[in-house]
């Protein structure tokens, strides 16, 4: 019979144990910004933002409680009013994902993966997080001339990037369409314009579309000849041995 | 000898999906949002400390809690009410952790240890000494595989009994002995410095 108990553990293991409890726990705050972020990805209401994520601090339940009331937003269906929460306390780029629409699996690859990520996030002026249209197609190559990016807004253009990245590399081809896509929306003449077309390369390539990614990659390197993508790009398309 | 070890949880790829599902809108899983929330509220530290305990570094274990809760109230239908509610939530987590190492392709490192917060209010006697705790089991619990360290955790950490692992894990109760006992094993020996 194999159930019967290990060996004791060392006698120092319970204080070990307290110990690393207490150097692991969760800082001020985690529980409030999770609670916020899982009630928007389960669509809940004032129900559980009541119980949770406006239960710590009045100031975040008047945050709330406005925006569930008003109901204002573009997100539509019951996570308007904590997608407004979330996009006046400027939190995450998940909370983009809610007011430009973006559904589906969208949504959730939109969070972005680190708390570096979510601290550049929240950096970004409320005007960028203000609700646009859904993205129905990739970036043009060729984006409209307008004003520079903020420097403020580069944490959030790598953030994205580095995530359209990944999922070209996992082959989640849709997710990383979404992002490029979202990419182009929120930061149509960002620093990584240049970057974000080398991801759509490397994205058309993925998904098969081999016509379109060497025309692109054509006018990528009349674009810009001295690229530092061009190498990658030429590997992407299989030019180089 | 125990039971068959498994490779991994399963049903860890699902996870993932369960969590992109759950954000395309609301969800009827018969769960009420107060005593969702009432769950939440009671349960979020012990989720977070048992996924740092798996090796979720603090840069993402936000992440991770919140894939725990999403998929905890997706599958709430599956939760057989008459047990107790944390070690279902901690088996959630064994597989986002799993989940998370697997995308990250990274072995959790306990040579460079995560800086003590700058809003720490402890000082600094007492930040050298957790600091001196939390490398001490760290070091250890990094000797074992992700699941005799989830079984390690949760029964040696956590306290939850091993009949309750067995079903929280989805695993043979044999299974989890012998996870136990391998892990304690080489939990054993690391803290008292063994090769």
């Amino acid at each position: 019979m194999s159930g019967e108990l290990p060996d004791p553990l060392p006698p120092e293991w319970d204080a070990l144990g307290r110990g690393d409890a207490a150097a692991l726990a969760p800082p001020a705050g985690a529980k409030e910004r999770v609670g916020r972020r899982v009630a928007l990805t389960l669509g809940l209401g004032a129900g559980f933002a009541a119980a949770t994520a406006v239960s710590s601090t009045a100031a975040a339940a008047g945050v709330g409680a406005a925006a569930a009331a008003s109901g204002s937003g573009t997100a539509g269906s019951g996570t308007a009013g904590l997608a407004g929460a979330l996009l006046a306390k400027k939190l995450v780029v998940l909370g983009v994902a809610a007011a430009v629409g973006i559904g589906g699996g969208t949504a959730a690859v939109l969070e972005v993966r680190s708390e570096r990520a979510r601290s550049r996030a929240a950096a970004v002026s409320p005007q960028t997080r203000a609700p646009v249209a859904r993205p129905q197609s990739l970036p043009s190559p060729e984006p409209p001339a307008t004003e520079p990016a903020p420097a403020d807004m580069l944490g959030d253009e790598r953030a994205l990037l580095d995530r359209a990245r990944s999922d070209i590399a996992a082959g989640a081809v849709r997710d990383a369409a979404s992002l490029l896509a979202l990419h182009a929306e929120q930061f149509p003449t960002g620093r990584l314009v240049e970057e974000r077309e080398a991801l759509v390369i490397r994205l058309r390539v993925r998904e098969g579309r081999l016509g379109e990614a060497r025309d692109r990659a054509e006018q990528f390197r009349r674009q810009h000849p001295r690229s530092i993508h061009l190498p990658g790009i030429a590997d992407a398309l299989g030019e180089r041995r | 000898m125990a039971g068959s070890e498994s490779d991994g949880p399963e049903e860890a790829p699902a996870i993932k999906e369960e969590v992109l599902s759950a954000s395309m809108g609301p969800v009827s899983t018969g769960l009420d949002e107060a005593a969702f929330a009432a769950a939440y509220e009671a349960e979020f530290d012990a989720v977070w400390l048992y996924l740092r305990r798996l090796g979720v570094p603090e840069a993402d274990v936000e992440d991770a809690v919140h894939d725990v809760f999403v998929v905890a109230h997706r599958r709430y239908g599956a939760y057989d009410a008459s047990r107790p509610l944390r070690p279902w939530l901690l088996g959630i987590g064994f597989r986002v952790a799993a989940q998370w190492r697997r995308r990250h392709r990274l072995e959790v490192s306990v040579a460079d240890p995560e800086p003590d917060r700058p809003d720490d209010a402890r000082g600094p006697d007492e930040l050298a000494a957790n600091r001196q705790i939390r490398s001490r089991l760290q070091a250890a619990l990094a000797q074992l595989d992700i699941d005799q360290r989830a079984v390690v955790v949760m029964h040696d950490l956590n306290g939850v009994p091993v009949p309750e692992i067995a079903t929280a894990l989805d695993v043979p109760l044999n299974t989890v002995y012998s996870r136990l006992r391998l892990g304690r094993a080489k939990v054993t020996a690391a803290l008292r410095g063994e090769p």
